[in-house]
């Protein structure tokens, strides 16, 4: 084994991680802050179609960006707030699949049309990979 | 390499000051909240850390020995399908970081719908799945990279369609 490989490999580990601390750690005080001061009555009044959660979901997940991690911790307590699985599943899908921040370093790099196909053909896959997963998963348990 | 600057930026920084500035504030209109807030940001990290640790040891495994050279190997062999959804699974690092060297392949000739799908397994995390499986269980896991590794080649073969329809009008006029 490569020592010098292997020591690239722990860097660049331990920066994709630091690069992420900031992200995590003000994302856990906003989920703190929010366990506080918003019931779960408001997330269960926005959160009540299986169709529309999917399509909210995945609109905030469009919006919002960053490390899937803190897709995971968000998406971890929207669903403790009662939030349904579909809903998750299309927020914490289009977080990762639609970069509408890298949007135009996408269409720079790779084109403009494939950039703007690509992000709309995955915010629509979102819904369907929400709906299918969460069935199919349903299934299976 | 301009887009290597992206890397500094100090967006994160900036935001986790913005949080910190909102918490100092409350704290100074409510100083209730602070030792709810406390404990609940303890709580959640003891549940993250677990997973954080072993989702390093992935990144480091991934990191060794998935490196852009295997990538551009396999993309130029038969299994282009395969490979843009197994090194899309497999690849690290921020997305724009992979850019130029899709860029390269495009110009070389490679189809679209191989980028999109390469970009689509990108979501797929391996290293970081353990954090996901904390929250959701592993039945849940398993199903969703399934179904998102079937989507990434559903949307590679749209891309391609609309893409290759569009060079086609484009090309009549």
């Amino acid at each position: 084994m490569d020592k010098q490989r292997i020591l690239d490999a722990i860097f660049k580990a331990g920066k994709a991680l630091y690069m992420a601390l900031p992200i995590m750690m003000g994302v856990v005080i906003l989920v703190s802050i929010s366990k506080l001061f918003v019931p779960s009555t408001v997330y269960a009044s926005i959160f009540q179609n299986n169709f529309i959660d999917s399509l909210i979901g995945s609109s905030l997940g469009s919006i919002l960006a960053g490390n899937p991690i803190t897709s995971y911790i968000i998406g971890g307590e929207l669903l403790n707030n009662g939030i349904s699985l579909i809903a998750v599943t299309a927020f914490m899908v289009s977080w990762v699949t639609v970069g509408l921040i890298q949007l135009p370093a996408e269409s720079l790099m790779l084109g403009k049309k494939f950039a703007i196909y690509r992000n709309i053909s995955s915010f629509v896959l979102s819904i369907f990979v929400a709906i299918l997963t969460v069935f199919i998963a349903g299934v299976i348990s | 390499m301009k887009l290597k600057k992206s890397e500094k930026s100090p967006t994160p920084i900036i935001f986790l000051a913005i949080v910190v500035f909102i918490f100092l504030i409350l704290i100074i209109l409510k100083p209730e909240v602070f030792w709810p807030t406390i404990y609940n940001s303890i709580e959640l990290l003891m549940t993250i850390l677990p997973s954080l640790l072993l989702v390093f040891l992935l990144l480091v495994i991934t990191n060794y020995f998935i490196t852009k050279k295997t990538i551009l190997k396999h993309f130029k062999g038969k299994h282009g399908w395969l490979t843009a959804i197994i090194f899309g699974m497999l690849s690290s690092g921020p997305i724009y970081m992979w850019y130029p060297l899709l860029s390269d392949l495009k110009d070389k000739g490679l189809s679209k719908g191989f980028i999109a799908t390469f970009l689509y397994n990108r979501s797929i995390k391996l290293p970081i799945l353990p954090l996901m499986v904390s929250y959701f269980g592993i039945v849940y896991v398993i199903v969703l990279t399934f179904v998102m590794a079937f989507t990434s080649l559903l949307q590679g073969l749209i891309i391609n369609k609309i893409m290759e329809d569009k060079n086609e009008n484009s090309n009549s006029i």
